[in-house]
């Protein structure tokens, strides 16, 4: 069930981002909706499910618009394992940790792109830092909060059904 | 974690299970040249962004059928007004197609890339981050397309297919920070790198580096070159705008305008070349 769910929100966000988005582009720079999902689930389920999931979405994102394969699934992957480990610290309806976790992810992932574009030696940051990194920093993290309600609600259903069947056995 | 027997042997049958799928998976996948991954992610995604897509255009195409009423009335004249005056450059044209084919009859210069069949397809998706170009679309293995084929749009050049997959396919545009083009100068036939650049795909230009010594003004046309493993020469590429002063002394830097307008493209046309990989 769990599973079933994540994975649909995974493959509908990716989908929406790929074609719709592209309408709420402001200055030619979308939101990462994926760093949203994968810090607010593996802030409230821990390391191991944030592995999973940030893995997963990189990997769908790799597999369709990549070069290489695994880039982002890895870069993904770290940020879901180091906000997971977070997790125990996480008062779930505390906003600042969500916020913050988003504001350092998105940089992260700004990051690892950036390596990407120094390993072809194109080093222009004064170019990057301005146009691409800080806009869509601040992009994600005026939206995360609404992200990370949203996955609240779901998860909390989630862990509701999970409590009903396990009371039947 | 303590488990009693019967689910330890069931986990074991599951994971035995998986294993011998994905081996048979892999196998027939290498036989039959197509990637697992790929294959998997396209099954989930295709349909969702094919409906989402389709109904984005059906309804902005709804609505602009009121607006442009009035707008179409006033283009209906100024097109007939064109029409007159067009039949009559085409008659001209037309003594001029017969010459130019006999002059490349003489040169032997062949325009190649007419005679390969050809294909459209839709734009079903974008790269939803804000550092690379890369699009997918709507045909792919099962339309007989392969990799390397030659993407265009109004006879100009867009970019070629990275990536494969059954049911999709990924273009890597022009504009994209990771192509690189083999050009030449219509004008004074010197050639050149064509690459995109992050500070320019924004703008939807790309960058053209030459030698110092060739001759490249403001205004020249931009053709694919004769050297390119990819690329048949002879593809419009766009049109020179500015001339950059270079920094190292030994190659100049243009700015090129594609003919192809990458923020509003929608479909897109196919050249099959008919290689295999």
């Amino acid at each position: 069930m769990r599973y079933v769910v994540i994975a649909f929100i995974l493959i509908l966000s990716f989908v929406l981002q790929s074609t719709l988005f592209e309408y709420i582009r402001i200055f030619n720079v979308a939101p990462n909706l994926l760093v949203m999902i994968v810090v607010s689930f593996a802030l409230l389920r821990g390391a191991k499910e944030g592995v999973v999931i940030g893995f997963a979405g990189g990997l769908l994102y790799d597999t369709t618009y990549s070069v290489i394969v695994g880039s982002s699934a890895i870069s993904y992957m770290i940020l879901g394992y180091v906000c997971g480990k977070l997790h125990p610290y996480c008062f779930r309806e505390n906003n600042i940790l969500p916020f913050m976790c988003t504001l350092f992810g998105s940089l992260f992932i700004s990051a690892m792109n950036l390596i990407g574009f120094i390993l072809r030696a194109d080093l222009e940051f004064v170019y990057f830092l301005p146009r691409v990194v800080i806009p869509e920093l601040l992009y994600t993290i005026t939206l995360t909060l609404v992200v990370y309600h949203m996955s609240y609600t779901i998860n909390e259903k989630i862990e509701m059904r999970e409590k009903k069947t396990r009371n039947l056995f | 974690m303590k488990l009693p027997q019967k689910v330890t042997r069931k986990r074991m049958r599951i994971i035995l299970t998986t294993v011998i799928v994905v081996a048979i998976l892999t196998s027939v996948g290498n036989r039959y040249n197509i990637t697992l991954l790929n294959t998997i992610s396209d099954v989930l995604t295709y349909p969702i962004s094919k409906i989402v897509m389709f109904t984005k255009y059906n309804i902005s195409d709804f609505f602009t059928n009121f607006t442009d009423v009035e707008e179409i009335r006033h283009q209906n004249e100024l097109i007939l007004e064109e029409n007159a005056r067009l039949t009559y450059e085409n008659s001209i044209l037309y003594q001029l197609e017969e010459e130019n084919i006999h002059l490349k009859e003489l040169l032997e210069l062949k325009n190649r890339y007419e005679e390969y069949p050809s294909e459209a397809a839709n734009i079903i998706g974008k790269d939803p981050g804000n550092w690379y170009k890369i699009f997918t679309i709507d045909k792919g293995l099962i339309s007989g397309v392969n990799k390397n084929d030659i993407i265009l749009a109004n006879g100009a050049l867009v970019g070629y297919i990275n990536d494969i997959s059954p049911l999709t396919a990924t273009v890597l545009p022009i504009i994209d920070d990771r192509s690189y083009v083999s050009i030449q100068i219509v004008r004074s036939g010197d050639n050149g790198i064509m690459t995109g650049e992050l500070e320019l795909t924004n703008k939807g230009l790309v960058s053209v580096e030459v030698d110092i010594t060739s001759d490249i003004v403001p205004g020249d046309q931009i053709i694919t070159s004769y050297l390119s493993d990819i690329f048949p020469p002879g593809i419009p590429v766009g049109e020179v705008i500015e001339i950059m002063p270079d920094n190292d002394g030994l190659s100049k830097k243009a700015l090129v305008s594609p003919i192809v307008n990458f923020d509003t493209l929608k479909s897109v046309l196919i050249i099959k070349k008919g290689e295999e990989e």
